[in-house]
């Protein structure tokens, strides 16, 4: 069986992006978008829990009996959230503690078990190494953009602290785009992240309307009525 | 943005069901419960899995398995039925029901929907939940009280969750005494019909 | 006494964990349209979670921090929640069949969604007697469920209105709950101590 990367990306980038389209992972999409460099964060250590964890989940799939795959599952992203977890307190401590509950919390995130139960159980390794890589930066595309608009519109800069939470390289991306005095507080506080993350998945759609594309009424609401 | 925003159909036609209940009283009841006049009801679907051939008057179903997640659509791709959640589970929650009010026969494989009175599944939310923290905490508050050690107002906390468990036996036999935790039947389930708790979204 | 209720307070209304918090937002989306529907749910969750948060600080003090296992919390208590959840649900099953078999229709029998790992997480951190944990934990819950119930009150409302298509279905929803959010700020001003 040939498997097709590229749709593999594509999926994972836009398609079937894990928060515009499913709507799964809203927790720290909502909660860690206060400025784009948490976004970023937080996508970072969700991509790297979904790739590890889809990659053990593809060696081990054909001795995961169906009974206990759920379980299984749940342990394997549990462990790699503990690793995650203890690297990021050991090399990026500041960022560690700008995220703080929400590492843990990647286990009862709804991704990165759905993509394990959905593609890594049945794939190849290395397909479901790039299907978790991918999903994983597609979540984090989609954190960094709502942080970004919530940043600029609450406190008027982009990617503010990067030197301090990423490492001092990321210094050059640091932006002011609107003066100080001009962010609207709100977009900051939680009612913003609600209404930037509806906005965001409306702006989705827009665009994948003029593309032509079926629009993913997505998420729960999307039964027939 | 501008010219594209003005390209799109962006008020879709209303459908039919929509554009009935628009012009209906703003009540929750009669959104509710568009098949039963007279109560309203809470429904949910179930599948037949065995017909009791012996005297052919009850059937065994099997409720479709519903997450925190609510649409049972989105529940398969969701992590909530991850944690402590295993099909076999399912089984555990075959009911019967009888057949008087199962009026039309049933094959096994068919999914109908079942409904309680609204007031009941509340009530047995409450039975089942509210009564047995109700004791723990008043089991914990005593014993922090008397003693204030932690271990004491564990095993106190402990102690009032099982008492109030039991107190909820108790009291969910009176309820069902009074028939009110048997599901009725009323009607077979459309084909594209889910856990229709959501029938009104 | 006065600190536990205003502790109480501030978990359920200042730090709702909904809209403050951001926990449990995949079933706070995924919501049904009915009140009665919504306050069975919450009061499934309130349950699980007064009762894993129990759970949880009991294997936190007397296994995790007896040995200097901290690291271990995040794969414990998943297996905790896991097994608390599936213990209740026996103990109801035994207790009362008709009870159990009624709510597994209608309910999420137990449900557990990152707001149960999220609230015992919480606790951790605070470092508090148990009793005070587990009200903590069922206060926060008890938020849970009153912002489910309001919000399923307005999806009932929601349903009837001419939503355009773009924003029908999860847009406009996260739009009403950001109003919600908003009106819940307006508990910030109760000072907890």
């Amino acid at each position: 069986m040939k498997t097709d990367y590229k749709t593999i990306v594509s999926d994972g980038l836009w398609s079937n992006n894990g928060v515009l389209s499913m709507l799964l992972g809203l927790c720290p999409a909502m909660a860690m978008t206060t400025s784009a460099t948490n976004g970023f964060g937080m996508g970072l250590a969700t991509a790297v829990v979904m790739a590890a964890s889809s990659l053990l989940v593809a060696l081990f799939r054909q001795r995961i009996t169906q009974e206990i795959r759920i379980p299984v599952f749940i342990l394997i992203v549990a462990s790699m959230v503990t690793l995650v977890d203890l690297a990021m307190n050991a090399w990026m401590h500041e960022l560690y503690k700008v995220l703080g509950l929400f590492i843990p919390l990647i286990v009862s995130n709804c991704l990165p078990l759905a993509r394990l139960e959905a593609f890594a159980a049945k794939q190849p390794p290395l397909a479901a190494l790039v299907d978790g890589l991918f999903m994983g930066i597609g979540f984090t595309l989609a954190l960094t953009s709502v942080g970004a608009v919530r940043e600029i519109l609450g406190s008027g800069t982009l990617f503010a602290d990067a030197s301090l939470l990423l490492g001092p390289a990321f210094k050059a991306i640091e932006m002011r785009i609107l003066p100080a005095d001009m962010g609207v507080l709100m977009m900051i506080l939680p009612p913003g992240g609600f209404l930037i993350t509806g906005l965001m998945v409306v702006v989705k759609r827009l665009f994948d309307l003029r593309a032509g594309r079926e629009i993913q009424m997505g998420g729960a609401h999307s039964a027939p009525a | 943005m501008k010219t594209s925003l003005s390209m799109i159909p962006i008020v879709s036609p209303p459908p039919a069901s929509r554009a009935s209940t628009a012009t209906a009283p703003l009540s929750s009841t009669a959104l509710a419960s568009p098949v039963s006049p007279q109560r309203p009801r809470v429904e949910g679907i179930a599948r037949v899995v065995a017909v009791d051939c012996v005297d052919g008057e009850r059937v065994w179903l099997e409720p479709e398995q519903t997450t925190s997640c609510g649409g049972c659509a989105a529940a398969s791709r969701c992590g909530a039925k991850g944690v402590g959640t295993l099909a076999s589970r399912l089984e555990a929650r075959r009911f019967p029901l009888s057949a008087n009010v199962a009026s039309p026969p049933l094959r096994i494989g068919e999914r109908v929907v079942i409904g309680v009175e609204e007031r009941s599944l509340v009530r047995a939310s409450l039975t089942a939940y509210a009564i047995p923290l109700l004791t723990a905490f008043a089991a914990g508050g005593v014993a922090e009280g008397l003693v204030g050690s932690d271990a004491v107002t564990m095993f106190a906390m402990l102690g009032g969750l099982g008492a109030g468990l039991l107190l909820a036996g108790g009291v969910a036999r009176r309820l069902s005494a009074r028939g009110e935790l048997a599901p009725r039947y009323l009607r077979r389930a459309r084909a594209d019909e889910s856990c229709s708790t959501d029938s009104t979204g | 006494m006065k600190e536990l209720a205003l502790m109480m307070v501030g978990a359920a209304l200042v730090n709702n964990v909904i809209l403050a918090r951001f926990l449990g937002l995949c079933s706070f989306m995924g919501v049904t349209t009915r009140i009665d529907t919504a306050a069975g749910m919450g009061m499934a969750t309130t349950f699980v979670i007064t009762v894993s948060s129990m759970a949880d600080w009991a294997v936190q003090h007397y296994l995790l921090d007896a040995y200097g296992l901290g690291f271990l919390r995040t794969v414990t208590f998943i297996l905790v929640i896991a097994s608390a959840v599936q213990f209740t649900e026996m103990t109801i099953r035994k207790v009362s069949p008709s009870l159990f078999q009624m709510l597994g229709i209608y309910l999420p029998l137990i449900t557990t969604n990152c707001a149960v790992l999220g609230v015992a997480l919480l606790l951790v951190e605070g470092k508090l007697s148990f009793l005070a944990s587990t009200l903590f934990a069922f206060a926060s819950a008890a938020g849970y469920s009153l912002v489910m119930i309001i919000f399923a009150g307005l999806r009932e409302r929601l349903a009837l209105a001419q939503v355009p298509r773009l924003f029908a279905g999860p847009p406009i929803g996260f739009i009403v709950a950001s109003l919600l959010a908003m009106a819940f700020m307006g508990f910030s001003g109760i000072s907890t101590g």
